[in-house]
């Protein structure tokens, strides 16, 4: 039964949440280089009445990066999906079927060539011209070849659409390739790719950010990933050391734990509202951010790290080679008008209620978890390490 | 009569195509397709068998989770390992938090759109729809509706309808008026934001969600979780969850349900299935969900005896004959969709001949007539308060109706669960896969889906050989040797559709079965000389 300490306890958590998300916007900001002043600058680009489009296409898949997406809490999905980005393609929470959604991703496609922001969650069966996936009676291959072409930058979210993922895992059944190499012979607008099984949905929003703010797609490694999130090893970020000591001495680097050569930002950042991540529940970083982790770090709790753990060059991923991004090429006219756009943020609360809230100063909050020896970090921390290059 | 393909059936995991044939307005014959393979079980042969799981797991992102436990309960098996009374409690609170957090996102997100019209809701009187939802359920969080109402208009004015576009808004299949259509859409996103608590609950002793990473064969890992304090946390936030529950997502269902009552006449099957889960203590001698069979909208029910399934190929891409899974054989052979012949992805699974219909309907009968108590309340509680009989569950929103009930139930247990962790206590059993020697074993649970098994095969410390029959093989999949239907095919028969151009009806159907495709697509590759005969009571 919900009385009215329930729905005190809700607007308390709606006050709480639009202080994380300021947070969360300064966190971008300074990630992305703009520096610590803004965090208005991103939530009003976050906020914003001109959405670019999105078209969100599942291939080969999953569906847990959509899934993962939808955790996301700085924003919250429904601020992204009504106020942030347009997914006018999306075959999970679309309310139309069938032809009907079909025509509306080629007419997407069309009328904002060059414009639109292409999603690709999952693998691209490639074997046998494609059978083992079709979609309105056509292959994701021809589908991929039609769309992504036309796109104005593609984001791979996820492991399967970034380097293959399990579907191309030996002995690979289906011939499922990453989106770069199942297209090696068109020209792809920029790729880039946030691996993961799935992804913090923090680097997702990340780079939509950057995108929305500064009109570039933010500078990435030489397999894409973008580097305020994949720029420095787990191991690194990890509490946990090599010693006896009861509560910090979890290092499980000798039991096959893969952090120390996987970039990606779990024990920053952690998930579900920073509550967790797998060396805190006593599991072995598994690499999921990294090419072909399926084959090269199994058996997961057995195999400690040698060379053979090392993954296959960029063009050998890739099947073709590709240059990291550098934050000097701009795709996007957006970046002028949103930057001088001061206006106030308007947000909504749980209960629908538009919320005006001037923004925080303050970025230093401190976060206390059960355990509190380790997630007991300042968000200026956080922030810095999710900087680190 | 006009054939309707539906592909892709949006608002699903996975792939998906129907096709239906429509006579005079109602729907004569159906052909359910999954359209994507990605042979998960080929790729798991030869590796280590304690890594399987973090491979099954990702067969479903939105169902996660019940893969992983699947499988990592099959390698137990195989090797007679028990786990510790802290590894079983887990294990329960994390399927239950998978039940609690799919459950609401399918009924508002996935199947919502099939009965509320959101561009309806943006002619609704504000007061009206504010007193509706007082008189609906007093005591649910208050809205603020002419904000909601504004911030949709807004969203229309735009021009990006983003994921709105192309719904069938203004259907005369949409019965609801704009004030009970602005209530549901404004539930639409407050369900968006209540689905990160249940996931965040996931994510106290399942490091991440989705794609928990704290299972391990002999138990779970997260030991240092179990702490009064994360204990603590979990009950905040399973209360918060109960409460959406009570006031929002209970009410919501039956309201519904009275007002399309006709529904309770359309989309029903026959035959039911569910394996049981839920262990209440270690030698799982008790189970919340019972397992049984039930046949011809029948009130008896029968003990599961898993010798009995078998699995047929005649209209699948696959080469062969019908096989009982332990002896199934893997030959993928597309040829072309063809709805006289081949045209599916999925195979065909049958109990003892039989089509059979799994997930929650499907539990809430075999526990209903098997008397078992808390589930006679909620159903009796259910008929009463919207005026439908137990016939009536037979049917489309009698899917609807038992996905909430189980929620509900599996909710309210959790916290006594809770009571059951000891923080000082084991959470794994140490196990070892011999390098040497052949064992073979199976992991079965109650997927929020449907019955869900693996079968695992092992060979000197190495996987030979791995199988999975999952719920929406049973669901969604073809016509049998025998040219029966599967059970969506044949709930879809009888349907009015009222626009050939717009099936809003037939998606109804689809929807309410939940299908989650990833893992229905796989393939069988099974040695001959084995055969596995699981009883289940």
């Amino acid at each position: 039964m919900v009385n009215d300490k329930q729905t005190e306890k809700l607007n308390e958590e709606s006050t709480t949440t639009r202080r994380d998300f300021l947070k969360f916007c300064s966190a971008v900001g300074i990630a992305i280089g703009l520096g610590p002043n803004a965090g208005s600058k991103v939530a009003a680009a976050l906020t914003s009445s001109n959405r670019p489009p999105v078209l969100w296409l599942h291939f080969s898949e999953c569906t847990a990066c959509t899934e993962s997406l939808l955790r996301t809490s700085n924003p919250y999905i429904d601020d992204l999906l009504l106020d942030t980005i347009s997914v006018n393609y999306h075959e999970t929470l679309m309310a139309g079927a069938g032809a009907t959604v079909h025509d509306i991703l080629i007419e997407s496609a069309n009328t904002y060539q060059g414009q639109f922001i292409c999603v690709v969650e999952g693998a691209i069966p490639t074997k046998d011209n494609g059978i083992y996936g079709t979609i309105n009676g056509r292959t994701m291959l021809s589908i991929a070849e039609e769309i992504c072409p036309k796109a104005q930058c593609i984001i791979a979210i996820g492991n399967c659409s970034s380097f293959g993922g399990i579907a191309a895992a030996a002995p690979n059944p289906t011939g499922a390739k990453n989106i770069i190499a199942a297209l090696k012979d068109i020209t792809l607008p920029q790729v880039i790719n946030v691996p993961g099984c799935p992804p913090n949905p923090v680097s997702f929003v990340g780079v939509i950010a950057n995108y929305l703010l500064k009109g570039t797609l933010p500078a990435t490694d030489d397999y894409l990933r973008p580097l305020f999130a994949y720029g420095t090893s787990v191991h690194d970020q990890c509490p946990f050391i090599e010693s006896t000591d009861p509560v910090t001495g979890r290092c499980l680097i000798k039991k096959g734990c893969k952090g120390s050569i996987s970039s990606n930002n779990c024990p920053s950042v952690k998930f579900n509202n920073g509550t967790n991540f797998p060396m805190n529940a006593g599991h072995v970083c598994i690499g999921c951010s990294e090419p072909n982790f399926w084959d090269l770090h199994t058996p997961f709790w057995v195999k400690t790290i040698d060379e053979t753990d090392m993954p296959p060059l960029p063009e050998v991923i890739f099947e073709k080679v590709v240059s990291p991004i550098t934050e000097k090429v701009i795709f996007s006219k957006r970046k002028l008008a949103l930057l001088d756009n001061h206006r106030q943020v308007q947000s909504f609360d749980i209960l629908g209620r538009k919320v005006q809230t001037p923004i925080s100063n303050s970025l230093i909050q401190k976060r206390k978890t059960a355990k509190g020896f380790f997630i007991d970090k300042s968000d200026f921390d956080i922030n810095k390490r999710i900087n680190l290059k | 009569m006009a054939r309707i393909i539906i592909d892709p059936v949006t608002r699903i995991e996975g792939h998906l195509k129907i096709e239906v044939e429509v006579t005079n307005g109602k729907v004569t014959d159906a052909w359910s397709s999954g359209t994507l393979f990605r042979g998960i079980e080929t790729i798991l042969n030869g590796r280590a068998p304690d890594d399987a799981w973090l491979f099954t797991q990702r067969l479903c992102g939105v169902c996660t989770y019940v893969h992983g436990v699947a499988s990592v309960r099959s390698v137990e098996n195989a090797l007679s390992s028990k786990i510790p009374s802290n590894a079983r409690i887990v294990r329960n609170l994390l399927m239950g938090g998978q039940y609690v957090h799919d459950h609401p996102v399918h009924f508002y997100h996935l199947h919502g759109l099939d009965w509320v019209d959101i561009v309806s809701a943006l002619s609704a009187d504000v007061n009206e729809t504010s007193d509706l939802a007082k008189s609906l359920s007093p005591n649910a969080p208050a809205i603020d509706f002419a904000s909601i109402k504004t911030r949709l208009q807004n969203f229309v004015s735009s021009g990006q309808l983003g994921i709105f576009n192309g719904g069938y808004w203004g259907h005369s299949a949409y019965l609801l008026t704009p004030e009970e259509n602005l209530l549901l859409a404004s539930h639409y996103l407050l369900a968006l934001r209540q689905q990160l608590i249940a996931a965040e609950m996931h994510a106290i002793f399942g490091a991440k969600n989705p794609h928990v990473q704290s299972l391990k064969v002999g138990g779970v890992t997260c030991k240092f979780d179990i702490t009064s304090e994360r204990i603590s946390k979990f009950r905040d936030l399973l209360t918060q969850m109960r409460q959406f529950i009570d006031t929002v997502y209970i009410p919501d269902v039956k309201y519904v349900a009275k007002k399309y009552s006709s529904w309770k006449s359309i989309g029903g099957f026959n035959n039911y299935l569910c394996y049981g889960d839920f262990p209440l203590n270690d030698a799982a001698s008790d189970l919340l969900f019972p397992g049984g069979y039930i046949l011809n909208k029948g009130t008896s029910v029968s003990n599961v005896d898993l010798s009995q399934i078998t699995e047929h190929v005649n209209h699948s891409w696959y080469s062969g004959s019908a096989l009982h899974p332990s002896v199934g054989q893997t030959n993928p052979a597309y040829d072309s969709y063809n709805t006289d012949s081949r045209y599916s992805w999925l195979k065909a699974p049958r109990y003892n001949g039989n089509a059979m219909e799994v997930g929650p309907l499907a539990r809430i009968l075999v526990a209903y007539y098997k008397n078992s108590s808390d589930v006679v309340s909620l159903v009796n509680s259910l008929l009463s308060d919207t005026g439908l009989n137990a016939a009536a569950l037979h049917s489309t929103l009698g899917r609807a109706a038992a996905r909430a009930l189980e929620t509900k139930l599996i909710a309210d247990k959790m916290d006594g669960w809770l009571n059951g962790l000891d923080p000082n206590g084991e959470v794994l059993t140490a196990t070892t896969v011999p390098s040497t020697g052949s064992s073979n074993g199976y992991g079965i649970n109650e997927a929020p889906r449907g019955a869900l098994g693996h079968w695992i095969d092992i060979q000197d410390g190495k996987i030979n050989n791995y199988q999975m029959v999952v719920p929406s093989t049973w669901n969604l999949g073809p016509r049998d040797s025998n040219d029966v239907r599967g059970p969506v095919e044949q709930a879809l028969i009888g349907t009015p559709v009222e626009d050939a151009s717009k099936p809003l009806e037939v998606l109804r159907i689809v929807h309410s079965y939940d299908p989650c495709l990833a893992c229905a697509v796989h393939v069988i590759d099974a040695k001959k000389d084995k055969s596995y005969i699981v009883k289940v009571s």
